[in-house]
Formats: C-alpha cells, sequence, structure tokens
C-alpha cells in the first residue's frame, strides 16, 4: 500500500510443465500448419480435378453424341446420357437439340458427410459446362453436364479427419516421450539441487556422481568441478586469512615501528612498536597527517637511497635521527610505497627501527677491526722487515765469492726465507679476504705476455723435476685486458706450483680460452692440467677450504700451508670467477677457473716489440710430441701469417720435410723439440745436416731441459738457435729473426721499448734513501750501486727533509713507516717546500711499503708520493721504477754494470741478455761461452778465408753463424758487421769485406776478452 | 351440309396450301445419304455441300442418315426421303419408291473382279470350289454383289469369308491367308501397285454405275431441277469447288464433282438386281 509492497513472484511453471506446455503448443502449431498446408493443396487438387473431370466428360461427350444427334437417335442419347451419368460426381447430364426437345440424366446424388463449417471453409461448389454439337457446320443440340464437389467434400473430410487424428497421435506420443525423458534426465538434476543445498549448508565435501544423460553428467561434472575449486578456494583463503592474521599479529607486535599513509599521507596504521617507539597511542596516530607528527629527521637522513621526507612514492631505506619518547634516538627509516595488484599507488610502508645500540655496537666494532687493521699492518712491516734484510741480504751474499759449502748454506737460507715469506704472504692475504679487505687493483696488460711471464718463473722447478710445462691460449682469447695481472698470477702459479708439487712424470699444461668474449668483457677459462697423483672425488671440495688438503700427509710430504687453493677461490670469486677441479686419483688433476675481465680499449704495454713481418709467408716447420705445445706453436706460427705445418714427432718432421722437398717448397725455418720419443730434435736435425737438399734450412731447437752438452750438440749440428720452454711469443720471436739473421734491433726500435741490456743504461742519479732499518739501509745502497746510481742514506724522515734541504737529489726512496718522522709527513713537507720553490723541479719520491694493506698506494700517492715498491724489494722491480720515473723503458733484470764502470761498448759482451737468451741459466750461460770462445776464431778464420778466396756463399754462411752467436751474447755492434758481411755474401760480392771483417774481428777480440776474463763479482 | 363441306373442303384446301407452303418454305428437304462412312463423318462431308446447296438452288437440304444400312433401305424403300444419294434404290425391293436419277458423281463405272495372287496355282473360277474367297462385305456391289453372283452362277461353292472393306480383303490375298478375293477392280489395281504385288484376274464383270443422285417424285420439279443445277454448278463455282475441296479432305479422298444422269444409265444395276442369285441383305 504504501510503495513498499512485496511484489508477489509470477506463478512459477515446473520445467516439465513448461516443457509439455511448450512442446505442446509448438506441435499443435506445427499440425495445425501441417494440416492447413496439406488440405488447401488437396482442396485445389479436387478443385482442379473437378474441372478436369468435366472438361474430359465434355470431350468423351461430344464426339458420343455427335453421331446420334446427326441421326436424330435420341434414344442412344438418352441412353447415353445415363450411363455417363452413373458417375458419383455428376450432378446432371442433359442434351437440348434446336428444336428444344431435351433428353437428360441426374447423377446418383452424393450425399455430404462433412459438416457444414467444413464445406463453407473447402468453398467447393459444383462445376457446370454446356457445349454446342456441331457437324460440318450444322449445330445439331447443346449437351449440358455439371459436375458436384460431394464427393471431393468427403474424401477431404475423412482425409482431414485421418490426418488430425495423427498428428494427435503423434503429439501426444512426443510429448509422453518428453515427459518420459524428462523424468529421467532430471532425477540427477533433483539431486544435483539437493547436493547444492548441502553445499550451501556448509557441506563442502558434497559430491555427485557422474550419471544421467550427458548434458546433466556435463552439469553434475561443473558442479563437482565448481566444489572443488570453492573448497579448495576456502582452503586457501582459510590458510591466506591465517597468514594474513600471523603477518598481521607479526606486524602488530613487532619491535619495529611500522605504520602505513594514505595518498594523502594520513595514517592508516599504527602497530605497537610505533606506540612504544614514539609513545603516540594508535587512536592519536590514525587519521593524523604523518608530516604533522614529526616522525624522523629530513635533514640529517644519511643512506645509500635517501628520501627522508615521507609521502613519496619511491622505495627509500635510510638512517637519521628520530624524536621518540625516550628523546632523539638513531633510527633506521624503510619506506615502501603500496600499489595495488594492477600497480596503483595506494600509499606508504614505513619500518622505522631504533638503531642506537647496534650504532654503538657498530663503532665498537669498527673501532676493533680498524685496531686489528692497524695491527695488521704493524704486524705485516714489522715480519717483513726482517725477511726483506734476510732474503735480500743472502741474495747479495750470494753474488760473493764464496766456497761451496757456504754458497749451499746461504742458498738454504735464501730458499728457506722466501718460503716463509711464501707463508707470511699467504697468511696475510688470507687475513684481508676474511677481513674483505683485498680489493683488486685492476690495470691494462697483455693476456700473453702475463701467462708466459708466469709460467717462466715455474719453468726451472717443472723442468727440474723433468716435466713438460706447456701452455696454450686459444686465438679467439683477446690479449689486451685490464685486470689485476698480479692476482692473476697469482692464482695461476699457485695452481701450477701445485701441479708440478703433485707430478712426477709427465706434464703440465695450461689452457686459456674464452668463455664469452664481447666488446667490452671477456670470461677466461683457465685449466691447468697435470698428469700427477690425482686427487679422490670426496677431497675435491674440501681442498678449497682454508687450511685443508687432501690428505694429512699430504703436507707432510710437500709441505704448504694449504691457504694457497683457499685464496686462490676467493680471489677467483672477487675477480667475478668459479673455481673447480676435475681429478682421477693417479691420471692427474685438471684444476679450472673463471675470471670475468674488461678489455682494453688501447694495446697494454708490452714486451713483444719486434715486427713480425719479415716472417710473413714464411714456411716453417715445428714439431713437438707435446700436444699442448703443437697448439701454441701453431697459434703463434699462425699469428706472425708464416706458412706452418706442425706435427707430432721426429718421423713426421723429416717426412714433412721431404715432401716438401719434393714438392719444391722447402721449409725455411724449422723449430724441433729436443726431446720427442720416436726421433729427437737432435737426430732430426743431423738428418738436416746430412741432406744438401735442406741444408738452407734454420733449424732451431726447443727444450725443456738444457742437458750438458746440448749446446755443443746444437753448434755441431747448425741449429741456429736453442729456446728454452716456455717461452713467450716475443721471444720466440725474437730467436725466430736472430737464427734467420733479421735485424732485431731495428724492428724493436720501430715497435717498442728495447729489451734489457740493449740499449745504453739510465745516466747516474743521486737518490736519498730514507729507512731507519740498517739492513734495509744497505741492501737498497747496494741495488742502487748495482745499477750504477749515487746514494744517501737518511735514518728517518726527518733526516730525510735536512739532507733534501742541503742537497739536490734526484730521487728519493722513502719508507713509509720511520720513526721521528714517517715517510708521508717527510714527503708532504718536501712538497710544501717544493711548492715555495716554483722554479725547483719536482723531486720524483718512492715509497717503500709492507703493502700489506690496500690503501696504503693511495694514501702514499695522496701524501704527494709518485710510485711505491713493495717490500721485499726486488733489483728488477727497482731498476724498472727508476726507468719509468726517468721516461725511459723499464730494465727487466738487474745483473748491471756496478756504479761508475766503464759503460760496455756495442762489441762487449752483454751477460744480461745473453742470461736471458738461454732463460737464466748461469750454468748453460756458461758453457755456451765456452763453446763460443773455441767457435768464434774459427768461424772468424773462415769468414778471412772466404775473403780471399772471393767466395761470397762461404762468406755469408760463415758470417751467419758467428752473428747468430753475437747475437746470443748481445754483442750487437759486432753481430752487426757480420750482418753486413752476410749480406754482401748474400749480395755475391766480398769486395769492401776486409775492412768490415777487420772491425769484426776487433770487437770479436775485445769481446772474448770480456768474456775469458775473471769474474769480479 | 354441303356448306359445312365447302368450309371444310376450304379449310382442308387452306390447309394444304398453308401446310405445303410451309413446307415448301420452312421445312427443309431431307436428303438421305448411303452409310458408307459415320454419321458424323457422313455429317462432316454433306453438311457444307448441302448448305452450298441449298443457297445456290434456294431450296433448303437437310441430311438425313440412317443408323445402319438397312435402315437406310427401309426408308428409301417407304420413300420418306426427298433426295437420295445412294444406290438402294436400284435394288429390286426398292424401285418401286419411284426415285429418279438426276445426276451422279463424276468417273468411270467400276466392275467386280475376282483375283488370285500372280504365282497362285488356281488357274480358274473352278480351281475356288470349296476354297476361302475374302469380299469386303455384304453389301458391297463391285466387291461382293458381282463377284459372288458369278460364283453362284458357275455353280461354284466357296467358303465366303468378309474382311470388313476392300483393302482388308486384299491384305488377305496378299498375305495368303485366302486363296482368291472379291474386289472393285480400280482399287485391287491401285492397291497392288502401291504394295508392290502381283495379282491375277479370274473373273471380271462388266462396267456399272453405282452411286446416283436421285429426287423423290413428291418433290416438285423446280426444286429437283434447282437442286440438280445447284450439284452441277458446284465444279464451275469456285465457291463450290471449295466446299467440295474441303469436304473431300474431311474424309481423305479426291473431291466430288456431280455430272447430269438419268435412270437409263443404271439400267445393268438395275437389271442385276432383278436376276441376281445373290441374297442382298438389307444394310
Amino acid at each position: 500500500v504504501n510503495g513498499s509492497r512485496v511484489r508477489r513472484a509470477p506463478v512459477s511453471l515446473s520445467l516439465t510443465a513448461r516443457l509439455v506446455l511448450g512442446s505442446g503448443l509448438a506441435l499443435a502449431g506445427c499440425a495445425l500448419a501441417l494440416l492447413y498446408t496439406v488440405l488447401k493443396e488437396e482442396i485445389a487438387d479436387h478443385r482442379a480435378a473437378l474441372s478436369q473431370g468435366l472438361a474430359e466428360e465434355m470431350r468423351f461427350a461430344i464426339p458420343a453424341i455427335s453421331g446420334p444427334a446427326v441421326v436424330g437417335d435420341y434414344t442412344v442419347i438418352e441412353q447415353m446420357l445415363k450411363a455417363r451419368a452413373t458417375q458419383p460426381t455428376v450432378a446432371r447430364f442433359g442434351w437440348t437439340d434446336d428444336s428444344g426437345h431435351t433428353v437428360s440424366a441426374r447423377g446418383p446424388g452424393v450425399e455430404t458427410a462433412a459438416p457444414p463449417w467444413f464445406v463453407r471453409w473447402l468453398d467447393l461448389s459444383s462445376v457446370e459446362q454446356s457445349q454446342p454439337v456441331v457437324v460440318g457446320g450444322e449445330q445439331y443440340g447443346t449437351v449440358l453436364l455439371r459436375l458436384t464437389p460431394a464427393l471431393a467434400i468427403n474424401k477431404l473430410w475423412h482425409g482431414f479427419l485421418q490426418k488430425l487424428a495423427i498428428l494427435v497421435l503423434g503429439a501426444g506420443l512426443s510429448l509422453g516421450m518428453t515427459l518420459l525423458v524428462l523424468r529421467t534426465g532430471l532425477r540427477p538434476l533433483h539431486a544435483l539441487a539437493a547436493s547444492a543445498r548441502r553445499f550451501g549448508q556448509g557441506d563442502h565435501g558434497v559430491r555427485i556422481p557422474l550419471r544421467g544423460p550427458a548434458e546433466t553428467a556435463q552439469c553434475i561434472g561443473a558442479f563437482n568441478s565448481m566444489a572443488e575449486s570453492i573448497e579448495s578456494l576456502l582452503a586457501s583463503l582459510r590458510r591466506s586469512e591465517e597468514k594474513s592474521r600471523i603477518l598481521a599479529m607479526q606486524v602488530e607486535q613487532s619491535s619495529d615501528a611500522i605504520f602505513s599513509s594514505d595518498l594523502n599521507g594520513v595514517v592508516t596504521s599504527w602497530n605497537r612498536g610505533a606506540v612504544r617507539l614514539y609513545g603516540r597511542r594508535a587512536e592519536e596516530a590514525l587519521g593524523a597527517p604523518l608530516r604533522e607528527l614529526d616522525l624522523w629527521d629530513c635533514s640529517k637522513a644519511t643512506a645509500e637511497t635517501t628520501m627522508p621526507c615521507p609521502g613519496r612514492a619511491r622505495p627509500a631505506s635510510f638512517e637519521t635521527c628520530a624524536k621518540t619518547r625516550s628523546g632523539v634516538v638513531e633510527v633506521s627509516v624503510v619506506t615502501t610505497p603500496l600499489v595495488d595488484d594492477h600497480g596503483g599507488h595506494l600509499g606508504e610502508l614505513c619500518i622505522v627501527r631504533d638503531i642506537s645500540a647496534l650504532k654503538r655496537k657498530e663503532a665498537a666494532a669498527e673501532a676493533a677491526s680498524h685496531a686489528k687493521s692497524e695491527f695488521l699492518a704493524v704486524m705485516s712491516h714489522e715480519i717483513r722487515t726482517p725477511m726483506n734484510g734476510v732474503i735480500g741480504m743472502t741474495a747479495l751474499l750470494l753474488d760473493t765469492e764464496l766456497t761451496t759449502e757456504q754458497q749451499v748454506y746461504a742458498e738454504t737460507v735464501r730458499r728457506s726465507g722466501e718460503a716463509l715469506l711464501a707463508i707470511i704472504n699467504d697468511i696475510l692475504d688470507f687475513s684481508k679476504i676474511e677481513a674483505g679487505r683485498l680489493e683488486l687493483e685492476p690495470a691494462p696488460f697483455p693476456l700473453r705476455e702475463a701467462i708466459a711471464e708466469a709460467l717462466k718463473t715455474l719453468a726451472p722447478l717443472a723442468h727440474g723435476k723433468g716435466l713438460e710445462l706447456a701452455y696454450a691460449i686459444g686465438p679467439d682469447v683477446p690479449d689486451d685486458l685490464i685486470g689485476d695481472t698480479g692476482r692473476l698470477s697469482q692464482v695461476l702459479l699457485n695452481l701450477v706450483g701445485n701441479a708440478i708439487k703433485f707430478t712426477d712424470l709427465g706434464e703440465v699444461a695450461v689452457h686459456v680460452t674464452a668463455e664469452t668474449v664481447t666488446p667490452d668483457d671477456v670470461t677466461l677459462r683457465v685449466a691447468v692440467q697435470d698428469t700427477g697423483v690425482g686427487i679422490p672425488a670426496d677431497k675435491c671440495q674440501l681442498i678449497f677450504e682454508a687450511f685443508t688438503q687432501a690428505d694429512a700427509s699430504i703436507t707432510r710430504q710437500f709441505g704448504g700451508t694449504g691457504l694457497g687453493l683457499a685464496i686462490s677461490r676467493r680471489l677467483v670469486h672477487l675477480m667475478g670467477g668459479r673455481i673447480g677441479v676435475d681429478s682421477h686419483v693417479g691420471l692427474g688433476s685438471t684444476f679450472h677457473f673463471t675470471a670475468q675481465l674488461r678489455r682494453s680499449p688501447q694495446p697494454a704495454p708490452r714486451r713483444l716489440a719486434a715486427s713480425s713481418r719479415a716472417l710473413r709467408g714464411l714456411r716453417v716447420l715445428a714439431a713437438d710430441d707435446n700436444a699442448t705445445n703443437r697448439q701454441l706453436l701453431e697459434a703463434m706460427l699462425t699469428a706472425w701469417e708464416t706458412t706452418a705445418t706442425v706435427v707430432d714427432g721426429g718421423r713426421a718432421a723429416l717426412a714433412g720435410l721431404e715432401e716438401a722437398r719434393r714438392a719444391g717448397q722447402a721449409f725455411r725455418l724449422v723449430l724441433l723439440d729436443a726431446r720427442m720419443p720416436d726421433l729427437d730434435g737432435f737426430a732430426v736435425a743431423e738428418r738436416i745436416r746430412q741432406d744438401p737438399a735442406l741444408v738452407d734450412a734454420t733449424v732451431m731447437l726447443l727444450t725443456s731441459d738444457v742437458k750438458t752438452g746440448d749446446l755443443a750438440r746444437c753448434r755441431n749440428l747448425g741449429i741456429a738457435h736453442h729456446l728454452v720452454k716456455p717461452f713467450t711469443p716475443s721471444e720466440l720471436l725474437n730467436a725466430v729473426l736472430l737464427a734467420l739473421g733479421e735485424d732485431v734491433d731495428a724492428t724493436r726500435a720501430m715497435a717498442g721499448p728495447a729489451p734489457p741490456g740493449t740499449t745504453a743504461h739510465p745516466p747516474r742519479l743521486q737518490v736519498l734513501v730514507a729507512e731507519d732499518n740498517a739492513v734495509n739501509q744497505q741492501l737498497i745502497s747496494r741495488l742502487l750501486e748495482k745499477l750504477g746510481h749515487g746514494v744517501v742514506v737518511a735514518a728517518n724522515g726527518q733526516e730525510a727533509i735536512t739532507m733534501y734541504a742541503n742537497r739536490p737529489f734526484d730521487l728519493v726512496v722513502m719508507d713509509v713507516q720511520m720513526p721521528v718522522m714517517d715517510g708521508l709527513a717527510a714527503t708532504a713537507a718536501i712538497r710544501q717546500r717544493e711548492a715555495g720553490h716554483p722554479g725547483r723541479p719536482r723531486l720524483p719520491i718512492i715509497a717503500l711499503t709492507a703493502a700489506a694493506m690496500p690503501g696504503d698506494r693511495e694514501r702514499c700517492l695522496a701524501a704527494g708520493m709518485d710510485d711505491y715498491l713493495t717490500k721485499p724489494i726486488k733489483l728488477e722491480d727497482l731498476a724498472a721504477m727508476l726507468d719509468g720515473l726517468s721516461g725511459r723503458p723499464r730494465v727487466a733484470t738487474g745483473l748491471a754494470t756496478p756504479a761508475g764502470a766503464e759503460s760496455p761498448g756495442q762489441a762487449d759482451f752483454d751477460p744480461t741478455a745473453a742470461l736471458a737468451y738461454v732463460g737464466g741459466d748461469r750454468e748453460l750461460l756458461g758453457e755456451l761461452l765456452t763453446i763460443f770462445v773455441e767457435d768464434a776464431p774459427m768461424r772468424m778464420a773462415e769468414i778471412r778465408q772466404a775473403i780471399a778466396r772471393g767466395e761470397a756463399a762461404a762468406l755469408r754462411h760463415s758470417a751467419h753463424s758467428l752473428k747468430g752467436a753475437l747475437k746470443v751474447l748481445g754483442a750487437s755492434a759486432a753481430a752487426g758487421q757480420a750482418l753486413r758481411l752476410e749480406l754482401l755474401g748474400q749480395e755475391g760480392q766480398v769486395i769492401g769485406a776486409d775492412e768490415i771483417a777487420a772491425a769484426l774481428d776487433r770487437d770479436l777480440d775485445r769481446l772474448l776478452h770480456s768474456v775469458t776474463a775473471p769474474k769480479d763479482g | 351440309m354441303k356448306a359445312r363441306i365447302t368450309t371444310l373442303a376450304l379449310a382442308v384446301s387452306l390447309l394444304l396450301v398453308t401446310g405445303t407452303h410451309s413446307w415448301s418454305q420452312s421445312q427443309p428437304f431431307s436428303f438421305g445419304v448411303i452409310i458408307h462412312r459415320s454419321p458424323t463423318s457422313t455429317a462432316e462431308f454433306w453438311n457444307p455441300i448441302f448448305r452450298h446447296v441449298s443457297e445456290r438452288s434456294g431450296v433448303p437440304l437437310r441430311l438425313k442418315t440412317a443408323s445402319t444400312g438397312s435402315e437406310h433401305t427401309a426408308m428409301v424403300r417407304r420413300g420418306e426421303l426427298h433426295f437420295l444419294y445412294s444406290n438402294h434404290n436400284f435394288i429390286n425391293e426398292n424401285q418401286a419408291s419411284g426415285y429418279r436419277v438426276f445426276a451422279r458423281p463424276r468417273g468411270d463405272a467400276g466392275q467386280g473382279q475376282i483375283v488370285v495372287l500372280a504365282d497362285s496355282p488356281i488357274r480358274s473360277l473352278a480351281d475356288l470350289e470349296g476354297k476361302d474367297v475374302t469380299f469386303p462385305h455384304t453389301a458391297a456391289f463391285l466387291g461382293y454383289h458381282l463377284t459372288m453372283d458369278a460364283l453362284l452362277r458357275a455353280g461354284i461353292q466357296v467358303k465366303p469369308l468378309f474382311a470388313g472393306n476392300q483393302e482388308g480383303a486384299m491384305g488377305q490375298l496378299k498375305a495368303r491367308r485366302t486363296a482368291a478375293a472379291g474386289v472393285s477392280a480400280e482399287v485391287m489395281q491401285a492397291f497392288a501397285r502401291r504394295e508392290g504385288f502381283a495379282y491375277r484376274v479370274l473373273w471380271i464383270s462388266e462396267k456399272y454405275l453405282n452411286l446416283a443422285l436421285s429426287a423423290s417424285p413428291a418433290v416438285p420439279e423446280d426444286k429437283v431441277r434447282a437442286v440438280s443445277e445447284a450439284f452441277l454448278r458446284m465444279a464451275d463455282d469456285p465457291g463450290g469447288i471449295k466446299v467440295l475441296t474441303a469436304s473431300a479432305a474431311v474424309v481423305n479422298q479426291t473431291p466430288l464433282s456431280f455430272v447430269a444422269a438419268t435412270d437409263l444409265e443404271f439400267v445393268n444395276m438395275l437389271r442385276f438386281y432383278r436376276t441376281t442369285r445373290v441374297k442382298i441383305e438389307p444394310q
């Protein structure tokens, strides 16, 4: 009544009733339509049939009546009419002649059985036709025929009743079947409804067996599936609610202040931690603008991601001060934007933690750590300083005249010292790594040179055990890289050193490949493969742990701290790589590591100086039984654009030579491994020497160990050069060029810095050494003197400043830690004084540090120093440093002429170069010199004889041979004379050779004199 | 009484005059036609001709056909037909009706023949004794009346068979289903030529004119003359030729034309019927 009346639900018919009603109506509609259509067609048919019957009857009657009509025989006509009128369709059949005389017959008069409404609906009426009978143009009368539709009406009525009955029966059957099917089909639906009710009442486990028709079964299946989903969803919801509850509880009960704000910066949640921290109750905070609560000091925020002020939509983490109920405390703040599932910004979540206690602990820990670092630095300095003295002085001692016994003792002291230093270095490295204070110092470096140089230091160790030490670097590995070459070498040396240590027979091979190469970076993979004792599988990971070795007995047998691999592992990690080992006991091990290095856009400084252009297209045969060495040789020779053939043995080399000779493409250069199982290098060289067709080939011998008498054999076999493995590419290139008679010096001059001992020594410098330790004072002074420089010693920084003020120096070597005044302060004072005298040149200052802690170098440089040296000081490093500061190429080794000595002439013996050529093997060098002393006069005699006889070829050969020997000894001037003679011989001339030979003879005399002169220490 | 008789006589005279006039003016003269075809075909053939003759002669004519030959004969015998196109009036029994010939169809007189196939072993009528001889039908003057009369006069008894018409009898002969056939000589010649077979004539009759246009003695002479002239002029009148041609097309025969004739030209037929040994059955 008042408008809120509940509208009564419409009468709801059951599905069955709807289906029956709907189907019934549809069927009735269809039936009526069908009936109507059929009846209409039948009516039309009957109407047409009636008309057709009328026409046909007339067509038959007219000719039939014509005859009797002509004759005038009406009896016949009457009989005929009566006979035709017996048909049920005929109503009347009549004949009227011209005179009006009529004869007619009536039909049987069929009664209409249909009800009047049906007859009316049919609209079928009688049909009638009258037609004159004309024969030969004369009309004799008229025939009249009328047909009645009664029969058709009766047929249609009966047909209608039959069809109606069939349709009613069909509809009945159809509805009956529908009811039957529905009753069986609805039964599962009833069950479904009951189950749905139960489900709705909370019985979520209810399921319905699949039965009934497919559609119903599909519904049941869908219900079951839905029930499963809902049940699972509910379970998930419960879990989620539980999780949320726990989370909410955790948030609420967290000791941190956790609160959130909406987009307007209004606080929307405030946990107990916030209540505790800020002393504000939730009722006070909720709904208040975050800014008004003054929760932290925005101005004091410090962090990696600073966002001190609330209300921003970016995550932030910072530390600041907060005004709490207990006063201003240090807090860490983390703010995170709250976003919905679609990324829409909802507000901000803040977590504020009181870190004042933590900060106090951190400060204490920092102080402890600093103290520890200081202690470490002091200890490092205090240990290294005496160690420097022990090792350095022992080295100096070994350079003096000693008895054999003394020599042995001194060597033992040196080795023990170096071993102790290595252990100390390991421990210090490890300590630094553990303290997280080890940092890499990346710098551009040439990879191949670095690897070769590193391995070179271990070559004597390997060769001493009769092991092959080889390395191969993939051609796709870029050479110019940026990395901490010292640390890279440290890892490599550790692994190679271990490999040599644990291998008694076979080889140690290093393979360097590139895992990935991009224009900017490269990931190196270095594998050190040995044929040693191997490691059990269960120890493979253990060995990388600190103070651990595979077997305790190993420590006893091989020594070592067990820190090497642990340090290597951490260094490799620092270089962004990983380290591992594959090993089989008794077969050997492969240690491998990766390192990520940047590529250098500029070529790194390298020793390789000689140009390989002279070798372009040179036909070279190389033979080595070691696959790694073959790889290396092939890579080098290919890089120099030679036409190289690399074979795996002596016999294969001979076969290759023979084949090339037959093909008319003889090898110009032959590189032979000295020790090959089938036919060694000496045997191959001998065959070559015996074969006149191969005599033009230049033969070089590559060996891992030099045995007594080898050099003599080389000489006898005409081997042009003898190179000890491992060698760097530049060493091989230089040796090859030398063997081929190319001018190495000239090419070096073009390409870069000269090798040691081949240039004039640097000028004498006045060096101020500030060092408090007397041993070190003596050592550094001795080294500098060896390098030909003058030395003045100061005991501390103060003395150094005084001396600096009194006299000019070219260089200062300054210890960093000294009593009275340390090196940094002294340097600062010197720089300050320099600043007061603008015209005075800047004095180079080199720091001496223990290099125990990172940042030493920076501190030194920051104090105004130019470079630094790490104790214990090595002569090479000192020399290189001096060269660097004076703008000259660095000197690699230091057996220089003593200070004040006459600078050696070019024709003189250069022991540095000679020693470098023989791989530092003094014994070998001695042997070589003995041979040279015997051989050189003979070659000189041959030269003179060839000139006298005018034999250019002999001149070329002898001069070439002598030139090679002179080059080895570093006598470049004499070698140059020999080269000139060789060139004359090559041109087929001897004119002018006398003068050159005379000069060469003089140089040779002086050389022989210097070589054979007694060693003065 | 006299007056009454006079009145009666006047009335009768008036009636007679009126009746005669009426008959002569409105009642058409009946024209009986021999039944050779169905009444309908007969009407289709003759009605246009009679309409033409009526128009030309001014004498209304109306076809009168009978259902059967005997009925036609009876009509002739009773003299109830004013004009005739028939030969039934020559039959002995009908000659008393007094019909007088005034015209006949143009054409030669016909002959009856008894024929066998050329290769037949029958050489004479005597050889036909006891044999099957096929005739058209019992009313056929040339094919049956004349030929059967000859056989009967020769004392030869044959087994007569009737084929229905002339060519039916000839077809039986050609198919060797009969020993001989009685036929019209003219029709036989045409049939043999068309069918391509040879035959041999055992006997042939003299020539007879067959059908004639005759008038009842009850018809006034002027009417007869007018009608006769109209018939005779048809062949010269374009309208008449058109009618004759159309009628001939209805029955598929050559158009008729008529020539004047008298009873004398049919004497041999009158004589034949008076003397024939064949029993002439009413048609």
